[in-house]
């Protein structure tokens, strides 16, 4: 399977009007990176939400890991869900959770024991540079500290798809500039690995400065 | 994401319950004390009705009354003779004069116990079956036409049926809560839902099915209904047994039959569990229903 996602003639609508997203056709293949750049209002999150099956589309195909996500039943799509990680632009941490417990989620939907989740959430709160802030709360957390949190919730489940909304849009371009150097290791990793692709939506001016 | 039975720490705490008000617990002990009431009324008055049915059951007293004394003790002689000869009968009593005169003094004083006043004879019967009482009424009037017969079962039927009533009234009422309860809980759940929401939209990005996470709220609203349902069982059964000590004081042969057996006791006990139970399936069908209608 070297197309991981495949996009045909895909129209998203909301309501009655005119339709948000027409004809997108596209393919996404292993081990790449991808960057989704577009006008503020063009549907690049539209776009994400329909990989990462917040929404369906109202015509065209999606088709994911060879099967068209369009026609899937409901029953489905939470297995297909726990294959895609995402990062959102505005963090969407658990507020009442640590940042230990929100990097396990992932593993505790999955059904992994509580006595394996410490060992990979541990690693991955030192990957992200987090250690020392295991027991914090989100909103003790800086924006910086929040988003490096979602990324790593992303990824600890190894999806076989990471998706980021406008990951570096709610931080200072500095942390910006080190988000986006932590996304090029996770890619390097990635691609040694795991070998899924990656797509971000991102401002020009982020996508500047890889 | 196994909900077990015994939750770990981590699932407990994937629903916030910050801030949750401890109202729903509140509710199902006064559901419950409440229905606790309904179903230990309705126990009493099955074992009321059952008491009656006991002793009224072939039960019957003889009457002669004739104002001549002579021609009156030689009919009840002829019909005592003639019941303790019936097969049908089990005992066959004279009531003393002197009983029957104790009975009339509120009424007529000093003057019941003059032997010209005209009381009639009086004969306590029991019958072994309630059927025979037709046979034993034709063959008494055979030898004392005058004889009145008094059935208990026909002038106590009303207060048979009364209980009968008050009981299906008390199953009503116990039915009645039972669906009160469900309603609660389905509302409970869907606030729940509501005061969750960004929580459960997170959840369901990451994958977990609708059954998960209804077995975190179907979890929670079952453990509230049973710490509230027991605190309220248990104040219910403390009064029970406190009107039940008053029953028992009063002397009253009716009323001291409503004595609870084991298995009423346990019955009471166990509608806690029962309603746990209720409101568990209420919440998983509810939340389920509700997730069902987004994507």
């Amino acid at each position: 399977m070297a197309n991981i996602v495949q996009f045909e003639n895909v129209g998203l609508r909301y309501g009655t009007g005119e339709e948000t997203l027409s004809d997108i056709s596209f393919t996404l293949s292993r081990g790449a990176f991808y960057f989704l750049t577009g006008a503020s209002g063009a549907g690049k999150t539209s776009l994400l939400k329909l990989l990462y099956l917040a929404q369906r589309p109202t015509r065209g195909q999606i088709r994911l890991f060879d099967e068209d996500t369009a026609q899937l039943p409901r029953a489905r799509l939470p297995g297909f869900r726990r294959r895609i990680g995402v990062v959102f632009q505005d963090f969407r941490l658990l507020p009442h959770l640590s940042a230990f417990d929100n990097i396990a989620l992932p593993l505790r939907v999955a059904g992994v024991p509580e006595a394996d989740i410490a060992a990979p959430v541990r690693e991955m709160l030192a990957w992200v540079g987090l250690a020392e802030r295991a027991t914090a709360r989100p909103q003790t957390l800086s924006g910086g500290e929040q988003q490096r949190v979602a990324i790593a919730r992303a990824v600890i489940g190894r999806p076989d798809i990471l998706v980021a909304d406008e990951p570096t849009g709610n931080v200072d371009p500095d942390m910006a500039e080190r988000l986006l150097h932590l996304f090029d290791s996770l890619t390097a990793w990635a691609r040694r690995w795991w070998s899924r692709p990656m797509i971000s939506t991102c401002s020009a001016a982020s996508r500047a400065r890889i | 994401m196994k909900l077990r039975l015994i939750a770990t720490a981590a699932d407990r705490a994937l629903l916030d319950s910050a801030g949750e008000t401890r109202t729903l617990r509140w509710i199902m002990a006064v559901m419950l004390f409440l229905t606790v009431l309904a179903g230990a009324f309705g126990l009493g008055a099955l074992a009321a009705a059952a008491t009656l049915d006991r002793q009224l059951a072939g039960k019957l007293t003889v009457q002669i009354v004739e104002a001549n004394a002579r021609d009156r003790e030689a009919a009840a002689a002829r019909a005592l003779a003639a019941l303790r000869r019936a097969p049908m009968v089990t005992s066959a009593t004279p009531v003393d004069r002197a009983a029957l005169a104790t009975l009339l003094r509120p009424w007529l004083g000093a003057d019941g116990a003059d032997p010209d006043l005209p009381i009639p004879a009086m004969i306590d019967v029991q019958l072994r079956t309630p059927d025979a009482a037709p046979v034993v009424m034709a063959a008494l009037r055979r030898v004392a036409p005058a004889a009145r017969i008094d059935r208990y079962e026909a002038w106590m039927s009303p207060v048979a049926r009364f209980m009968r009533t008050m009981v299906a009234l008390a199953a009503a009422l116990v039915m009645v809560m039972a669906a009160a309860t469900a309603t609660v809980v389905v509302l409970a759940a869907r606030a729940g839902l509501d005061a969750h929401r960004e929580t459960i939209a997170m959840l369901h990005l990451l994958g977990t099915t609708d059954a998960q996470i209804a077995r975190l709220f179907q979890r929670r609203i079952a453990l509230e209904t049973l710490y509230g349902g027991l605190a309220g069982t248990v104040l219910a059964l403390v009064l029970v047994a406190a009107i039940g000590g008053e029953i028992a004081g009063l002397g009253a042969e009716l009323v001291s039959g409503v004595r609870f057996a084991l298995r009423d006791w346990a019955a009471l006990i166990a509608l806690p569990l029962v309603f746990a139970l209720l409101a568990t399936l209420a919440a998983r069908f509810s939340v389920e229903r509700v997730l069902g209608r987004i994507l």
